[in-house]
């Protein structure tokens, strides 16, 4: 079987309406993969930027993957939401990225979107907050089914991520 | 940076997964009287190294040394003792302090008033040596050790003194080993309280030590107790399995310089010591136990790794080729409309396959811009097979990659539907991450036609897709696209992860990188082909034995054909 490893964080977020942001992500993998070793799933800390318009997280990641095969390569979803000042949080951006195929430190900008109603909608979430979220969050990477969707466009969260592969090349993978 | 005598006092830090009871250290404590007070003398490197106490006619100063205990050479006066872990000898002053029962307050004073009077003291005279462990009321040193500067007012800030607070905390809670699985806590890490946050101690790594203390007491036989200096700290953190040796340990008196200290700051009244290791080693044997051991974990625990990741993979079938692209479309920039979405195909030429047909195509979710940028975010994965047999029939050398072509449409308040820009994208042939820009445009028609298009909507449309790229019906050599009059529209940004996965036989390449895609290819296909002569080889061997059975029959003598095949 063949190995990756995926080491990295999530570094900061940008682009966003209002400050307070914190963020959930995941790493999903297909059927043959196999978690070996490291937390697949987690929420960063609330960061309130004071004199800079780019929320901080420096989340670590840390992933030991085995698999069987290339299909189902392991990408990273992101939810960010925002912490608002009665502490309620709502959603600020749905976005995911592959993890890189190549070995090696990769920057990665995930762009984010998300869900619009109609125009009563976005005027009761423009004063009161709140708003739509996804049913199942398996929209994020699935390609199917998201003709449906309204969204406008949010802001980018920057991840890096290093990448190290073994026993690729032994199967005849190249990467 | 250090005098020719003395020796610079830097912490050693050791790790070691012994029992700390094991460590022995021996002192070695030597009294050096000066008529004057000993100038520095800076020698030569090249000098040094002979390792001679005498100065040197070359030396660059001219005072001679008279000071040092190498000059001098006494070894007869020396007081040496040797301290294991947590052992604690008594000072000259404790003894004198513990003898009187008035003086005990705790315990333990309680107990070393036992152990003071059981002392014989015959040998008593000069002994300087003693120690501290652990259990003693230090807090005058400690507090000596907190500060960094000589000569110099600490500054008491906000975070000294609460480190402070917590190193005291730290002292007198029971000490719970760090655990990963402990990591999810359930409070909160800070507690607000009575203006300042309190941190909790769960969380945090635990760092406290056992600590002792190697002290002399060069005070004049007068004066007992007025002058102890600290020789060595040793600190021992059992977690990490860390021993902290301040001054490090430097050797045995004839081959190495000595720590100097200056009682009372006083040049002419001077101590030199040094610190020797002389634990008790392992016996040969046992170390040979010890590795077999330490090999026998690992190996089962490298197996049970591997017993988990399992030896299996999914290999390319032969012939085949497959290429995987995992990639999304990420943003669309400089659009005229601000509710965008996109429609796409993947385009397979002649020889290549899918699996799953309906992941070809795909409509993306609409989005409004933000700054004239629309964050799409549509994941797009293909897994394609080039078979390369069906290459070899076709006259073309490289085969013809598949090529992605989209559509960019707007959808507006009144649900009105216009195309904003056509582009396509080959997938790249190389492997690895790359990010692409494809500049959209789209067709316009007459002056009319775009007023039109303005006010009531309504635009020129492609009746073929596919005439964006390469067209499925053209032929020959030259593509004429001549007469389609259009104007630029924005741009699509995409990230694409390509892998390549050939018949693992083809793997192992001279040089670990990426091995061309023709290489890759003729590769193949003379495997292909070996394999199809191969193959026809056999078939014929077949019908050879199948001939030969019905002939041996009536004949047994060697045939002329039969031999002739054998060959």
């Amino acid at each position: 079987m063949a190995e990756v490893h995926i080491i990295g964080q999530i570094q900061s977020a940008s682009g966003f309406p209002s400050h307070n942001l914190f963020c959930k992500w995941g790493i999903h993998a297909g059927g043959g993969w196999r978690v070996i070793e490291g937390l697949t799933e987690g929420q960063t800390h609330v960061d309130n930027p004071s004199w800079q318009d780019t929320a901080v997280w420096s989340h670590p990641l840390d992933v030991h993957f085995a698999t069987k095969g290339i299909q189902g390569w392991p990408k990273v979803n992101l939810q960010v939401y925002h912490y608002d000042k009665f502490g309620r949080s709502e959603v600020y951006g749905y976005g995911f990225c592959f993890v890189p195929t190549s070995p090696g430190t990769h920057k990665v900008d995930v762009v984010t979107w998300r869900p619009t109603g109609t125009l009563a909608e976005q005027f009761r979430q423009h004063f009161l907050g709140g708003g739509a979220q996804l049913k199942t969050p398996d929209l994020v990477h699935n390609s199917t089914d998201r003709y449906r969707l309204q969204t406008e466009t949010m802001g980018t969260v920057h991840l890096e991520l290093s990448v190290i592969l073994r026993n690729f090349a032994k199967f005849g993978v190249e990467t | 940076m250090t005098l020719g005598e003395e020796r610079d006092a830097l912490t050693g830090i050791h790790k070691t997964n012994d029992p700390i009871q094991n460590l022995k250290i021996r002192v070695h404590l030597r009294h050096v009287k000066a008529a004057h007070i000993p100038l520095p003398q800076f020698i030569n490197e090249d000098q040094e190294r002979d390792n001679d106490g005498t100065s040197s006619a070359s030396a660059t100063a001219s005072v001679t040394v008279s000071g040092t205990s190498q000059a001098r050479g006494n070894s007869s006066e020396d007081e040496v003792k040797t301290f294991s872990w947590q052992e604690k000898v008594f000072s000259r002053f404790e003894i004198e302090l513990y003898k009187s029962l008035a003086n005990c307050h705790t315990a333990l004073q309680e107990q070393y008033h036992k152990q003071v009077i059981t002392i014989n003291r015959q040998h008593s005279g000069q002994e300087r040596l003693f120690s501290y462990v652990h259990n003693d009321d230090i807090s005058n040193i400690e507090e000596e050790e907190n500060i960094p500067i000589i000569g110099v007012e600490p500054q008491q800030n906000h975070l000294v003194t609460a480190m402070r607070e917590l190193q005291i905390k730290q002292k007198y809670t029971p000490q719970r080993i760090f655990r990963r699985d402990k990591l999810k806590r359930r409070q909160p890490l800070t507690q607000e309280g009575s203006g300042k946050t309190e941190f909790h101690l769960q969380g945090l790594l635990q760092a406290t030590c056992q600590r002792m203390y190697i002290m002399a007491d060069l005070s004049s036989s007068n004066d007992i107790g007025a002058n102890e200096y600290v020789l060595c700290a040793i600190r021992w953190n059992a977690v990490s399995g860390t021993l902290l040796v301040s001054p490090d340990i430097c050797g045995a008196p004839n081959s190495s310089k000595p720590y100097r200290i200056e009682v009372d700051g006083d040049a002419r009244n001077v101590y030199e010591y040094w610190l020797e290791l002389v634990s008790s080693g392992t016996s040969e044997e046992e170390e040979l136990k010890e590795a077999e051991v330490r090999s026998k974990i690992y190996s089962h625990q490298s197996s049970l790794r591997k017993a988990r990741v399992g030896d299996d993979f999914i290999t390319a079938p032969i012939g085949t080729l497959e290429v995987h692209v995992f990639g999304q479309i990420e943003t669309l920039r400089n659009f005229d409309e601000k509710n965008l979405f996109v429609h796409y195909f993947l385009d397979l030429p002649k020889g290549w396959s899918c699996d799953s047909p309906p992941s070809l195509s795909g409509i993306s979710a609409s989005c409004k811009a933000l700054n004239g940028c629309v964050h799409l975010g549509h994941p797009l994965v293909f897994s394609l097979k080039l078979n390369l047999s069906e290459m070899e029939d076709s006259c073309d050398i490289v085969p013809k990659w598949p090529q992605l072509m989209f559509e960019v449409l707007s959808l507006d308040w009144w649900g009105r539907y216009s195309t904003e820009g056509y582009g396509y994208l080959l997938i790249p042939s190389t492997v690895g991450l790359h990010h692409t820009t494809t500049h959209t445009w789209r067709p316009i028609g007459s002056l009319s036609s775009e007023l039109r298009r303005f006010f009531i909507g309504g635009n020129p449309e492609l009746d073929d897709i596919t005439f964006v790229g390469v067209p499925q019906q053209h032929e020959g050599n030259l593509l004429g696209k001549y007469g389609v009059l259009t104007t630029p529209s924005g741009n699509v940004d995409m990230v694409l992860n390509v892998v390549i996965q050939s018949p693992s036989s083809q793997a192992h390449s001279a040089v670990p990188g990426q091995t061309a895609l023709l290489e890759r290819l003729s590769a193949s296909t003379l495997v292909n082909s070996v394999n199809q002569v191969l193959a026809a080889f056999r078939r014929a061997h077949e019908r050879m034995l199948a001939a030969k059975e019905g002939l041996d029959f009536k004949d047994e003598s060697p045939q002329p054909t039969s031999a002739a095949s054998q060959q």
